[in-house]
């Protein structure tokens, strides 16, 4: 539309500037989509071989024989443009990715976007690119509505959770990964500069497709590409930053003092501990770097012939951990996209990404540990104990707490894990007709783990000891490879468009692990000690090898009339070894139709509305997330000791439920898309997905005595709900000088429960062995079930006063500054009934905003996210506000501690004893909202040009700012993890702050 | 479009030459299937040898520790460890009689239930496959009797701790679970008495065992069976096996008692002992001796001996300090005599266990919870002939009655007045049992059991607001320790109440699953 606006332009300018001149020379510019100027782009007049390259401004001048002739400019890269040519030329090239971008890849094929007829939302590889990490997960972040994603740890080479349209199985929320057609890729090998775009197949009638994995969604991920007759393109990107995260407040030794012995004093007990001689250690200081690098480097190319196309990479990553001396996460990848064609016919493709990734062991609850550390305790020993200890031994023993001295336990990690990792997928396809495509694809997934660690023996005292220093090291080998065979014809027929696929599909996986342990290495110190050979004694090892397979066939109906009317279905079939002989098959079908309005005559030439359709699909798909060999009942080794010496017994090691089947989803979706003045695209979704018999680890009653933990079973039980609305604005220009292309997208989710066990209420999560959430039947999931605690006893009276009708007192062991629980039906004790719904785990709206502004050299975006409708449970509280087993406590606690001389104090009274169980009991007191806004993302870019070298220089930060009220350290840490018991928040290794400076240079 | 088709039927024919079967047939490795096992008297013995793995499952947790908590919630020892007061949650409700949901949902509780459970439906699954199984005769009985005397070991343990459980005697189907209803306390020994009665019939005595010891014979079962009478009060029955064991069974008393809890493993009066190992590639240890030991010495303090168990003991009388280590004392045993100091905050009564104390010249290399061996007594001769004077003194024949309670006594060089009878011969036979197997998990249960002239339990005149043992604490305690240290509080036994606390809770878990079939016990 652009195009023709601006042709429509150009004639207009033509016909101002009159008919006079015959031969000319017409002048122009030609610049990109960002205003740049595009170097040596050829302009060819139409029917010669005349022509012309534009210089460094952009600028070329061509002398034309007539007011009438036509240009044509092109550009690698560009789509080729054809224009009367003038003087004064301002052309536009768009770049080819635009084209390209109109094809969507869907499972085992692509579609045009304009003719899907399901839910698909595409993230192009360079939005993912503006994020840092080791995935590109974070950086879908707030990018698709309908999508919750959710960073649980800031740990480096961790791995966000992600929640496609909600919530329908208890057994595993995150979706399929696709890469290139080869599922169950590990994407933290995937390097996200090689990603050309992401696609999340948001309903049953896209990820139907893909059968029996495709309850939680899916995500396809495809990587870069050359094109045809392009020469070689380079593009290099470097970038280099530093990670902090703010340090919280934590009590002082004077005020940990303070509070220590309030707690003793306050029960009326001897404060057992004598303070002479303490001194005052900032643990955090100790054990947390203020700045932790992160380095990511990358070069790629890509360019082509008639005949082969390629595409390659390479790149580097790394990225420190917040804690000192060690600790990091890094990843060197490469990736060799190739394609030849013989002939018309005949294409061979073959791609290969090999990485390796290597993280160093740290101690990874080293932030926890510092804000619970007790902060009177050194971290040496006084000097003249230390002589003639070794120096693991030198650090000073903890005092009554839970932990043990951190710096300690930092110096002693040792270790480092090892992957090494090859994708290799072949292609090849033929096209006998025109029309037929018979491609078969043959990928293999390769990956070697290999891990070595060493434990030092030390003593510092107590039980804080380890007697005999350890070798452990581990292996472990993962080969899957996937075969697929696709047959694909389209053709047309006036106005009927047709695209028919079918497909048979055979996959595996193989795993299998040995990992083994020593004792009694020689000496602590000597590093080349570290490994297995160097134990002395207590040698053990063991080893495992797993296998499951998958076979499927597919097939794919497209159908559009005239462009208006669109229906498509699929079906899939899945055999899956995870289940017994009578469950081993199902069925996955599909429908979905769409409606392009805007190709109706009647509102084609309706200007102001550029685009209108409305589309709905209906499908089924599964889940199989369980392990090999679940039907089985097992019978494995255990030791005893009979006659005086250790014999092997054997005992049952699982009973499983052999009649366990599929897990099926079924999901009605609808939705309308509205373009207005080419300008504002807007979308609204709805969705419906239920779930039945749900895949999941039932607990059976502990009388049943399986010997599983917990006697869980698999079994088919239960059926979940997930309902919502998504809701996406595009406001997008990207013609004039100012551009934008600010997106905003918000949903709404509501997760039931549609049956259960037994219709039995579900108790989940887990607060000091307690329970802290309950699901029920035929309402919301994950819901918070706690006590009300609804204020601190001011005084004995209001203690003696909360009773019953009766008079009798619900909390006999309650003094001033405790909490009062809700004794809610009123039966004078405070029992399971007295607890009550406070609010879901799982936020119930999302939002994102993302927003792209340039303004000649100038380039700003920034990414927002938002969450809402969540409550986290802060059990650090019950550390850090009572001084728990004499833990440190937050700064400042004193000043919010209910005392008599400080009524007000929000927190309940200090108490070693805790008789009221304040800090025991799972209340209300814990809860906090947690809704939060984040600026995940801000850059701000500048380009230029530099001896035809395209420099982009950038400052970019992540995790900027965050506005909330939970006093946590990080509002996203809690969320998701296990659905039914999602928002407690304990310790969280939290989100860093990031800061980056970063250059991208194109030639 | 003929071509087309051709062109598509080949490429898929192609395709369907692959075997589906085979392809998607993956079984789990590493592990036998249960279906093809108990084919051969090998794997029937092994499996019988693997169910006495679930006597404590070689851990801390949940056994050993629950045997500690069940000492711990009688007059005879305190929670311990005021080092580590984390744990409190875990041990407090149950041992202070605090009752609530703090109790129900207990983890050791919960954890103890479970095992049990898990031994029961091996022993079920194992009675009923070796049933079914091509072996010999002979050896079929005698894995079958085996098994039984674990099962009924298993209930007998749920029986005393809960009352009548659900008495799950085949391997249930997960439906058949959900509704399984509590049996009472007398369905529940009946089925004891049977499966012991059983195991009494084919297995042989300890002599004549041709397999290892540490596996069931006849007067183990017979010795069980003794006590299982005698806590129903059938005194007749438990006085005929319980005479067996002492004619028949091949057992004595050890000499001194200072070697009854030692290395002297399988001794002379062991009669029922789990066997324990200290191979560094198994964790077969007693987890007892760094459970309860002294935190300065590498031990985790759980279940300290309280004052008022050291006050019970007479003058003179060596098991005083065979049972109980106070901090400042020397060891009986130890190579030094030099005092074994203990840090007073770390230890609520500043004393341990000496039972379960490995002297240090006897110690492995590393000292580790999971690796020593000291083999621990469930059943010895001792409690076989205190149960035997208690039910000679109830049937009226105190003279035999004296006899047994003269032979455990003379062992340890006291004098048994030969003028007691009735209530006062009674009386001394329970004090007697209280100091004889301290710590070894009678004490609760004889107070469960025994009652005082009033009609009422001992365990309801020793806790509550007026118990003599809560009154002791707060009133007449002069014990330098306890009365300092209140970190874990002296309180320990004023929230009692009964019938509630003369049975422990149902965990909460099976309530809740079982949809109130299961029915919580009075009280919680």
């Amino acid at each position: 539309m652009k195009i023709k606006a601006f042709i429509f332009m150009c004639l207009f300018t033509l016909s101002m500037v009159g008919v006079n001149a015959q031969s000319f020379e017409a002048n122009g510019v030609v610049i990109d989509e960002e205003g740049l100027a595009l170097i040596g782009a050829t302009v060819v007049l139409d029917g010669t071989t005349t022509g012309t390259t534009t210089n460094l401004d952009g600028e070329f001048k061509i002398s034309v024989p007539n007011p009438n002739s036509t240009l044509t400019i092109s550009y690698i890269g560009y789509d080729p443009t054809t224009l009367i040519a003038t003087k004064d030329m301002k052309i536009t090239l768009q770049s080819s990715s635009q084209e390209l971008e109109e094809v969507v890849v869907v499972g085992y094929g692509v579609v045009k976007k304009s003719d899907l007829t399901s839910s698909i939302a595409v993230v192009k590889g360079e939005e993912l690119k503006k994020n840092v990490g080791a995935n590109f997960v974070s950086g879908l972040q707030g990018k698709v509505a309908g999508v919750q994603i959710s960073t649980s740890s800031g740990a480096p080479g961790s791995t966000p959770n992600v929640i496609i349209r909600g919530v329908t199985t208890q057994n595993g929320s995150q979706p399929l990964y696709v890469v290139d057609g080869v599922p169950g890729v590990n994407i933290n090998s995937i390097n996200q500069n090689d990603i050309k775009s992401v696609e999340i197949l948001k309903d049953a009638a896209s990820t139907s497709i893909y059968g029996a994995r495709g309850s939680n969604g899916i995500i396809l991920i495809t990587t870069n590409r050359g094109t045809t007759n392009t020469k070689t393109q380079f593009n290099v990107s470097l970038r280099t930053g530093i990670q902090n995260i703010p340090k919280p407040n934590i009590a002082s030794a004077a005020e940990y003092q303070q509070v220590y012995e309030a707690r003793y004093t306050n029960d009326d007990l001897v404060v057992p501990v004598n303070w002479d001689g303490v001194t005052q250690t900032d643990w955090w200081n100790e054990l947390v770097q203020d700045f932790a690098p992160i380095y990511d480097y990358n070069i790629g190319f890509n360019g082509g012939t008639d005949k082969f196309i390629y595409s390659g990479s390479f790149g580097y990553y790394k990225q420190e951990a917040q804690t000192k001396d060690k600790g990091y996460w890094g990843r060197v990848s490469a990736r060799f996209n190739t394609e030849y064609r013989f002939n018309d016919k005949v294409k061979f493709g073959q791609d290969l990404a090999p990485s390796y990734r290597s993280s160093e062991n740290y101690y990874k609850d080293a932030l926890g540990a510092s804000m619970q550390y007790d902060p009177t305790i050194s971290v040496y020993r006084p000097i003249e104990e230390q002589e003639g200890l070794d120096a693991f031994s030198l650090f000073s023993q903890s005092r009554k707490t839970t932990t043990w001295n951190p710096a300690a336990t930092q110096y002693r990690t040792f270790g480092d894990y090892q992957r090494f990792a090859m994708l290799s997928n072949t292609s090849l396809e033929y096209q006998p007709v025109k029309g037929l495509i018979l491609r078969s694809q043959f990928a293999i997934d390769v990956l070697f783990g290999e891990s070595n660690s060493f434990a030092p023996n030390f003593n510092l005292g107590g039980t804080e000891k380890l007697e005999i220093n350890k070798v452990t090291a581990g292996s472990t080998r993962n080969f899957d490879w996937v075969w697929n065979n696709t047959a694909t014809y389209m053709g047309a027929k006036g106005q009927h468009n047709y695209n028919v696929m079918t497909g048979f599909v055979m996959e595996q996986e193989n795993s299998r692990s040995l990992s083994g342990s020593q004792e009694g290495v020689p000496n602590n110190y000597n590093e080349a000690l570290r490994y297995l050979n160097a134990g002395t004694m207590n040698e053990k090892s063991s080893g495992i090898e797993g296998h499951s397979s998958l076979m499927s066939f597919l097939g794919r109906a497209q159908y559009n009339y005239d462009r208006r009317y669109y229906i498509t279905m699929t079906y899939r079939v899945d055999g899956s070894s995870k289940f017994t002989e009578n469950n081993k098959y199902s069925h996955f079908p599909s429908v979905s139709v769409a409606y392009n309005m805007k190709n109706e005559t009647w509102l084609e030439d309706v200007n102001p509305v550029s685009a209108l359709r409305l589309h709905g699909g209906w499908g089924v798909v599964g889940n199989q997330n369980i392990p090999a060999g679940a039907y089985e009942n097992k019978v494995g080794s255990v030791p005893t000791v009979l006659g005086n010496g250790v014999v092997i017994g054997s005992t049952s090691t699982a009973i499983a439920n052999e009649g366990i089947k599929w897990e099926v989803v079924e999901d009605y979706n609808i939705g309308l898309d509205v373009g207005l003045f080419n300008k504002f695209n807007l979308s609204v979704e709805y969705f419906n997905k239920k779930s039945k018999d749900m895949l999941m680890q039932a607990k059976n009653p502990l009388i049943s005595g399986y010997p599983m933990r917990d006697a869980m079973q698999w079994t088919n039980i239960g059926s979940m709900m997930a309902r919502g609305v998504e809701f996406g604005l595009n406001v997008k220009d990207m013609t004039k000088e100012f551009k934008y292309d600010v997106n905003f997208n918000i949903s709404k989710i509501k997760n039931t429960a549609g049956k259960l066990v037994n219709d039995a209420p579900q108790y989940s999560g887990s607060f000091l062995g307690l329970t802290t959430h309950k699901t029920e039947v035929g309402s919301e999931i994950g819901r918070f079930y706690l006590y009300e605690a609804d204020g601190i006893f001011q005084n004995q009276t209001e203690v003696n006063s909360h009773t019953d009708a009766f008079g009798n007192r619900i909390q006999p062991n309650a003094q001033a500054g405790d909490l009062r629980f809700v004794d809610q039906n009123g039966d004078g004790q405070l029992t399971e009934e007295d607890k009550i719904y406070a609010g879901s785990g799982l936020p119930s709206v999302t939002l994102g905003l993302n927003a792209f502004f340039s303004y000649k050299n100038f380039d700003l975006s920034f990414n927002i996210i938002g969450n809402f409708g969540n409550e986290i449970f802060n059990s650090q509280k019950q550390r850090i506000e009572s001084g728990y087993a004499g833990v440190n406590v937050k700064g400042g606690l004193w000043n919010e501690v209910w005392r008599e001389d400080n009524p007000l104090g929000t927190v309940p009274r200090l108490s070693v004893n805790d008789a009221n169980a304040n800090f025991t009991t799972p209340s209300t007191y814990f809860l906090e909202s947690g809704n939060y806004l984040r600026m995940q993302n801000l850059q701000l870019g500048y380009n230029f040009l530099l001896d035809e070298l395209k420099f982009r220089l950038y400052l970019s930060a992540q995790n900027v700012f965050t506005v909330t009220n939970y006093s946590g350290m990080d509002p996203e840490a809690p969320v998701g993890g296990s659905v039914l018991s999602s928002g407690i928040d304990w310790f969280p290794y939290a989100q860093p702050k990031m800061y980056f400076i970063g250059l991208n240079l194109n030639f | 479009m003929k071509n087309i088709v051709i062109s598509i039927s080949l490429f898929m024919m192609t395709l369907f030459m692959v075997s589906c079967e085979e392809f998607l047939n993956e079984p789990a490795l590493g592990v036998e299937t249960l279906d093809a096992y108990f084919v051969n008297e090998e794997e029937c013995d092994r499996y019988i040898t693997g169910l006495y793995a679930k006597i404590t499952t070689h851990s801390w947790t949940p056994v050993y520790i629950w045997w500690v908590m069940t000492d711990i919630s009688t007059d005879d020892g305190w929670l311990g460890s005021t080092y580590q007061s984390a744990k409190y949650v875990d041990f407090k409700p149950i041992a202070h009689y605090e009752g609530g949901s703090q109790a129900t949902t207990n983890i050791y509780l919960t954890d103890f239930w479970e095992v049990r459970y898990k031994g029961i439906y091996s022993a079920n699954l194992g009675v009923s496959k070796i049933e079914g199984s091509d072996i010999s005769q002979a050896k079929k009985n005698q894995f079958i009797a085996e098994a039984k005397f674990l099962r009924a070991y298993f209930f007998f343990e749920l029986v005393k701790n809960f009352g009548g459980v659900p008495l799950t005697l085949t391997t249930l189907e997960p439906n058949e679970t959900i509704s399984f209803p509590r049996s009472t306390a007398a369905e529940v020994y009946a089925q004891i008495e049977s499966d012991l009665k059983d195991a009494i019939e084919v297995l042989p005595y300890k002599a004549n065992m041709d397999y290892p010891s540490g596996r069931a014979n006849k007067g183990m079962a017979e010795a069980l069976l003794g006590k299982v009478y005698l806590y129903q009060e059938k005194y007749n029955d438990a006085y005929t096996v319980l005479g067996n064991v002492i004619t028949n069974g091949g057992y004595d008393l050890e000499a001194d008692f200072n070697n009854v809890w030692s290395k002297n493993d399988n001794s002379i009066e062991a009669i029922f002992e789990v066997q324990t190992s200290s191979d560094l590639s198994y964790t077969l240890g007693n987890s007892m001796p760094v459970l309860t030991g002294s935190r300065n010495d590498g031990g985790w303090a759980w279940g300290a001996p309280s004052s008022h168990l050291q006050n019970a003991y007479e003058s003179g009388d060596p098991r005083r300090k065979a049972t109980i280590v106070v901090s400042g004392e020397a060891i009986v045993g130890e190579a030094t005599t030099a005092p074994y100091v203990m840090n007073a905050n770390y230890h609520k009564s500043n004393r341990i266990i000496r039972k379960f104390y490995i002297p240090k010249a006897d110690r492995n290399t590393p000292y580790r919870h999971a690796t020593n061996k000291l083999n621990h007594h469930i059943l010895r001769f001792a409690d076989v002939l205190l149960m035997a004077a208690e039910v000679a003194n109830e049937l009226g024949d105190d003279n035999q009655s004296r006899q047994f309670l003269k032979r455990v006594r003379d062992r340890v060089g006291l004098s048994t007045d030969a003028g007691l009878a009735g209530t006062a011969l009674r009386d001394a036979i329970r004090a007697e049992r209280r100091l004889e197997l301290a710590f070894e998990g009678n004490r609760l249960f004889d107070l469960r059991r025994w009652k005082m002239d009033d009609g009422k339990t001992m365990l309801e005149h020793a806790m509550g607001p007026n118990g003599w043992f809560v009154k002791y604490n707060l009133e007449q305690s002069t014990d330098e320790f306890e009365t300092t240290n209140q970190i874990e509080p002296s309180t320990k036994g004023i929230t009692f109440q009964a019938p509630r606390d003369l049975l422990f809770p149902i965990p909460l878990n099976d309530v809740q699953l079982s949809g109130g079939v299961i029915e919580q016990n009075p009280g919680f």
